[in-house]
């Protein structure tokens, strides 16, 4: 498959973050980090390209691994080991990889948030006590994490694991009255609170194929109008892959990455993380997160 | 006990090192806010500009400009700085300007010190419920400005880090992470917005910081220092951030349920200092909220910075000649009893 010359810059700027120890960093001066080099890993793959940073890329998030199975953003930081899920998807391409791809897994199996029964005074109307995942190690499960999460174990085959199907629903419960999810609260003190769509596509792409479409169907409304607008990176790749997950691309899918892409010309060079994601957007039915949500 | 004083001192701690300090002169702590209270030493006077701004048309960067002069701002020590300008972008909606630190006050808070000779002014935010920073920029509206005024732009959630003791413990945290992005500026301005709050009572300079801290090491939301608990972190970040500057657009507020669903109101204000906990205070004055009651407030007093009336030197404006009260809630416990009495 030929990609555009955009895509082909991404993936060039993308290249130029790479760091001495395989790794990738969100800017050139910066030492290399976990979430960043696992989306640059990801984009390569997607593209069927850079064989060598890919390979080198997993090395160095090996190289990051706890004996545990986690993958810390920053070493020094083993508490926020939310890039674990991103690890994992990386590897799972490579068999050169397999043992850390397992530990990972076992790891996210092991691993939850703070969670609690809500009391009859709680002024947050989702249920704290159904299990997903944190960003950071004792604190509470959120949408985004929680969705990362599911996709790689459905990726690595652990789709049937009881903590995904209880993730699911705890997706379903954070899912705003009238479509969407934000971070991962749907009203405080009686309010219901707003959807965002980086959020409401990370949840979609993690629900494909888990529930019936009509269970999420406000919320594929609600990201099909943001399609018609937004085109800031993160949120723009999570809308495509939201919606692709389910079988439906926004009609103008890659005219959306490329607007992305140029608005660089007004925001400046994007970072290899944003940029990753915008590649895998374009490239979704080619990734290992596209084979997590439609396959498993 | 390490004081800040309430003019800049000549020599002693940059920025830069203050931050790169180990132990750099640990602050008396309560054992929580709930523990018992030292005999609070007198804290230096403060000094609050207050001005009106009816609205976000009229030309705040001469209101500004007349703040600083007003607070003893030279150009002298504005000379050759480089200013990060922190802003309030928690969770933008293009719906709801009223969330926001608006932009405008943003650009002129720019153009006021690049006006006394800043090197260079940049703005950062970690907003604290969205991960696409871009996208906050695009709703708040505050795209526009960047780009217009060329003024370079750090996302505090993702970009470099280090990480320092928590040498004021407040928090059980035993270190905060904080970007490099603080470490570049030689002055650091908390540029809030004048809201009521459904943790904290209010959300004003101090509760500001909290988008300082980085999303990759604390999440989004940063529920790492929910759980450390919002008051204590409040006091444990402004003390190892310790803006130089404080400004609370308070043009358009937000009072009921803050700060996310809440009302705007017109309050018409705008709130400058260099004591993030004197302009708290006062800010919260002019929302009809008793600082006494907001409990992060009431610790800081005598420690870092001042809440009492009497030990704030007002200038422009009276607190209390613009006071509007904001409407309060009473089934939220953070915002019940925390009135301000009426003279």
């Amino acid at each position: 498959m030929t990609l555009s010359e955009s895509l082909q810059d991404a993936l060039a700027a993308i290249g130029e973050h790479a760091r001495p120890d395989g790794g990738f960093a969100m800017s050139v001066k910066d030492e290399s980090r976990a979430d960043a080099t696992a989306w640059a890993a990801l984009a390569f793959e997607a593209a069927g390209e850079g064989a060598s940073l890919v390979g080198k890329a997993c090395a160095r998030l090996a190289a990051l691994q706890a004996p545990d199975g986690r993958v810390p953003i920053l070493p020094g930081h083993p508490e926020a080991c939310w890039p674990t899920s991103l690890a994992l998807l990386a590897w799972l391409p490579l068999p050169e990889f397999a043992n850390n791809a397992a530990k990972a897994a076992a790891f996210l199996l092991s691993f939850t948030g703070k969670h609690f029964k809500r009391r009859p005074d709680s002024p947050m109307a989702h249920d704290p006590a159904i299990k997903g995942w944190p960003w950071i190690a004792d604190t509470h499960s959120w949408v985004e994490p929680t969705s990362l999460a599911m996709a790689a174990l459905r990726a690595a085959g652990r789709g049937g694991e009881p903590r995904v199907a209880e993730a699911a629903r705890m997706l379903l419960d954070r899912q705003l009255p009238d479509g969407g999810w934000n971070y991962g609260n749907t009203a405080a003190f009686g309010t219901t609170l707003l959807p965002v769509p980086e959020s409401s596509g990370h949840a979609l792409a993690a629900l494909a194929g888990l529930v019936p479409k009509e269970r999420v169907a406000a919320s594929l409304d609600y990201v099909r109008r943001e399609a018609a607008r937004v085109r800031a990176p993160l949120a723009a790749s999570w809308i495509i892959m939201g919606l692709k997950a389910w079988g439906e691309a926004p009609a103008d899918k890659d005219a959306m990455v490329e607007e992305s892409l140029a608005l660089q010309s007004r925001y400046g060079a994007y970072d290899p993380a944003l940029l990753a994601q915008l590649v895998t957007a374009a490239l979704f039915s080619r990734s290992p997160l596209y084979a997590a949500y439609r396959g498993s | 006990m390490r004081r800040k004083h309430a003019m800049p001192r000549e020599n002693g701690f940059t920025r830069r090192e203050f931050l790169t300090a180990a132990a750099g002169g640990a602050l008396v702590a309560a054992a929580g806010l709930g523990g018992y209270r030292l005999l609070k030493p007198k804290y230096p006077f403060q000094e609050v500009f207050i001005a009106k701004a009816p609205s976000y048309g009229v030309d705040l960067k001469e209101i500004m400009l007349r703040g600083f002069a007003a607070l003893g701002v030279t150009e002298k020590e504005i000379r050759g700085k480089r200013v990060l300008l922190k802003p309030n972008l928690v969770e933008p909606h293009a719906e709801s300007a009223h969330i926001n630190t608006h932009p405008l006050v943003i650009q002129a808070a720019a153009a006021a010190f690049l006006s006394l000779g800043a090197a260079e002014v940049a703005v950062g935010e970690g907003a604290g419920h969205r991960r696409d920073a871009l996208l906050v920029l695009e709703e708040s509206g505050l795209a526009q400005v960047l780009a217009d005024d060329r003024l370079p732009y750090f996302d505090l959630n993702t970009g470099p880090v280090f990480s320092t003791a928590n040498t004021t413990n407040w928090s059980k945290l035993p270190s905060l992470t904080l970007p490099q992005a603080l470490r570049r500026a030689d002055l650091v301005v908390s540029v809030a917005k004048m809201k009521t709050h459904h943790w904290a009572g209010v959300t004003l300079s101090m509760k500001n910081l909290f988008g300082v801290m980085p999303g990759a090491v604390y999440g989004w939301p940063k529920n790492v220092l929910h759980w450390a608990g919002v008051q204590q972190c409040i006091l444990d970040i402004t003390a190892a951030v310790k803006p130089d500057f404080a400004i609370v657009d308070g043009v358009v507020g937000m009072e009921g349920d803050g700060p996310i669903m809440g009302d705007p109101v017109s309050s018409g204000v705008l709130v400058m200092g260099r004591n993030p906990v004197a302009v708290d205070a006062t800010s919260a004055r002019i929302m009809g909220i008793d600082p006494e009651k907001i409990d992060y407030l009431r610790v800081a007093d005598g420690v870092l910075g001042t809440i009492g009336h009497e030990r704030i030197i007002q200038r422009g404006e009276q607190a209390a000649a613009v006071r509007k009260d904001y409407r309060l809630i009473d089934f939220i416990p953070a915002q019940r009893g925390i009135r301000l009495d009426t003279p």
